[in-house]
């Protein structure tokens, strides 16, 4: 009896429908993990939050010895754990966050498109709405797991080192500022890589085209409100719109722009549309051509 | 609902165009199961047919049926039934060829459990040995023909549609590639159809054949029915003297003419008898080395379709 076989063998399991872009999300973290350009980035940004964990304790523990006198030269630092600590945590992780989602989401449909993998991932059960949810919400699940859950954690392990009616009654409102705030850094960030993706032909045009498109967007419309004296210019700068929302949602003073926050939302949800539809008129030509 | 007794593909008066240009003008077919070779000129229609039946073009006119559902409305049903291998090399350069099958099982509902033991069984099927653990980014031209080939059979699909399969490969591995279709194509219940501008595949792995020109079928019907015997027609090889052997016929009211192969094909009156070749031979001081009734080739077939698809 041979033990080894080479004619074709039929396939008797089951064949399950739906969910096929958790599939695809499944798919990209394991493409994405093991690269080793995205594991320093993930270091800069596991290390930004381990800062941020010390901070807290450090302030925390001191807090509930307040005679010592490691704790009174802690006084002269401005070591508190407020809302604006979580508005500057996320302000910085934005940064990097920006780095790791360029790096992973730029080929992200560009090297489909170019290695001629859509003609084949369409003959499977899937749609040019699967794809597009799994590559948008591979991009966001990665950076809500870097921006919004550490802080999240960090608000609940402020609980835990000072627990107390003060700081729950502080903190109550954190969580949904938090959340929504990393929502605003993350997904109009993921949606202009991957409008990139989908527009240019490889990783390396997308990387620059949005790194420039950012830096033109941060520094231009300041440059030419000041030139113009007119603050409604600013409203094209999309990063500080974030920020400006960012601000309002934790209360905090210093406004990135002179605007209302309801302003900038609209530019960011109008811009992020715009990215969106740029995607999905994209991918859904990859799957149906005329 | 899927009609079990009713063909597994059916076009009726299909038309589809780019822009202005049209691509499939009018094709109408119906394919049970079996393997159907599809053949035609370059820009007969061959691959916007291939893209009709998976759904990646729209349809302007006229109706696209698998297994009795509607396309491209059934798209994402039908998918699960059916296996597509692209004329384009893929690759997917970062991952192993293990990895992106079973990514392509997971795709199609499987288990990842499922889909890695699917994976290596279809890697085991094409011949692609250890090979398999690294990136495909660094195979050869025939490796990604066969892990194509792999990604169209993951799931066991009823119909498996392949755009010029041999593409790349050396002969040796056209030759095993063909072998494999033709298994796959054996089975109950499963249809390839095979699109290709190479008649010799066809002939190898198909039973039935249907020839596109212009965006028509132009010809459809088994292939031993099209390369049908010619009446009083033989082809002949004679070892010398093929000259005066040529003229002895004429002057027995035989016509011959020379084939690209070095064979005479020679009609017969019908009330020579076939003996009357070797009296021929025998006198001329030469040998019949080869005789066979004449077939039409397959080449001939299409030539002439195309003609008229043309004309």
């Amino acid at each position: 009896m041979p033990i080894f076989d080479r004619s074709y063998r039929a396939y008797d399991g089951q064949l399950r429908t739906g969910l096929a872009w958790w599939v695809i999300v499944k798919q990209e973290m394991r493409v994405i993990f093991p690269t080793r350009s995205f594991l320093v980035l993930l270091g800069f940004c596991l290390a930004h939050v381990v800062l941020r964990l010390l901070q807290i304790v450090a302030f925390d523990i001191l807090a509930s010895n307040p005679e010592s006198s490691i704790a009174r030269l802690v006084k002269e630092f401005p070591l508190k754990v407020d809302s604006e600590l979580f508005y500057q945590f996320l302000t910085t992780q934005s940064f990097l966050l920006f780095g790791m989602i360029l790096y992973a989401g730029a080929g992200m449909i560009c090297d489909d498109v170019r290695n001629n993998l859509m003609e084949v991932y369409f003959s499977k059960p899937i749609t040019w709405v699967d794809y597009t949810l799994g590559k948008i919400l591979t991009l966001v699940l990665l950076g809500l797991g870097l921006s919004a859950a550490p802080a999240i954690l960090l608000v609940v392990l402020h609980n835990i080192l000072a627990p107390g009616w003060g700081t729950l009654e502080a903190a109550i409102e954190w969580p949904l500022a938090i959340s929504l705030y990393s929502c605003l850094i993350v997904v109009p960030c993921s949606l202009v890589v991957l409008a990139g993706s989908a527009l240019l032909k490889n990783q390396r045009d997308v990387t620059i085209s949005v790194v420039v498109l950012v830096i033109v967007s941060f520094v231009l419309p300041e440059s030419v409100s000041n030139i113009f004296d007119n603050t409604w210019i600013q409203i094209a700068s999309i990063p500080r719109s974030i920020f400006n929302i960012g601000a309002q949602l934790f209360s905090v003073d210093s406004e990135p722009l002179d605007l209302s926050p309801w302003h900038s939302v609209i530019v960011v949800i109008s811009i992020s549309l715009l990215f969106l539809g740029v995607i999905c008129r994209k991918v859904h030509r990859c799957e149906v051509e005329v | 609902m899927s009609s079990p007794a009713g063909p597994q593909i059916l076009l009726r008066d299909v038309h589809v165009s780019y822009g202005k240009n049209p691509a499939l003008a009018g094709a109408s077919l119906s394919i049970n199961e079996g393997s159907v070779g599809l053949l035609g000129p370059n820009g007969a229609g061959k691959t916007t047919l291939l893209k009709t039946l998976l759904g990646f073009v729209s349809v302007g006119r006229g109706e696209v049926e698998l297994f009795g559902e509607k396309m491209p409305a059934s798209r994402r049903h039908v998918r699960h039934r059916l296996g597509y291998m692209p004329e384009r090399p893929i690759t997917s350069p970062t991952i192993s060829a293990v990895s992106f099958l079973r990514y392509c099982g997971c795709l199609f509902g499987m288990t990842p459990q499922d889909a890695m033991e699917r994976a290596h069984e279809v890697l085991n099927y094409v011949g692609v040995g250890e090979v398999r653990y690294r990136k495909m980014g660094t195979y050869s031209t025939g490796m990604c023909q066969r892990v194509k080939f792999a990604q169209a059979l993951i799931h066991d699909p009823r119909l498996i549609l392949l755009d010029e399969p041999t593409n790349g490969l050396d002969p040796e591995g056209r030759v095993e590639m063909l072998s494999l279709i033709r298994e796959v194509a054996s089975r109950k219940k499963v249809t390839v159809l095979l699109s290709t501008h190479l008649m010799p595949d066809v002939v190898q792995v198909c039973d039935r054949v249907i020839v596109l020109s212009r965006g028509q079928v132009v010809r459809d019907g088994k292939i031993s029915e099209l390369t049908a015997l010619r009446q009083g027609q033989y082809e002949v090889r004679v070892r010398e003297n093929k000259q005066a052997f040529r003229e002895a016929l004429a002057s027995r009211g035989c016509t011959s003419n020379d084939r690209y192969d070095g064979t005479l094909l020679i009609q017969i009156p019908p009330s020579l008898p076939l003996r009357t070749l070797f009296e021929i031979a025998k006198a001329q001081r030469t040998q019949i080395r080869h005789l066979q009734p004449a077939r039409q080739s397959l080449e001939e077939v299409f030539m002439q379709a195309v003609g008229k698809g043309n004309g």
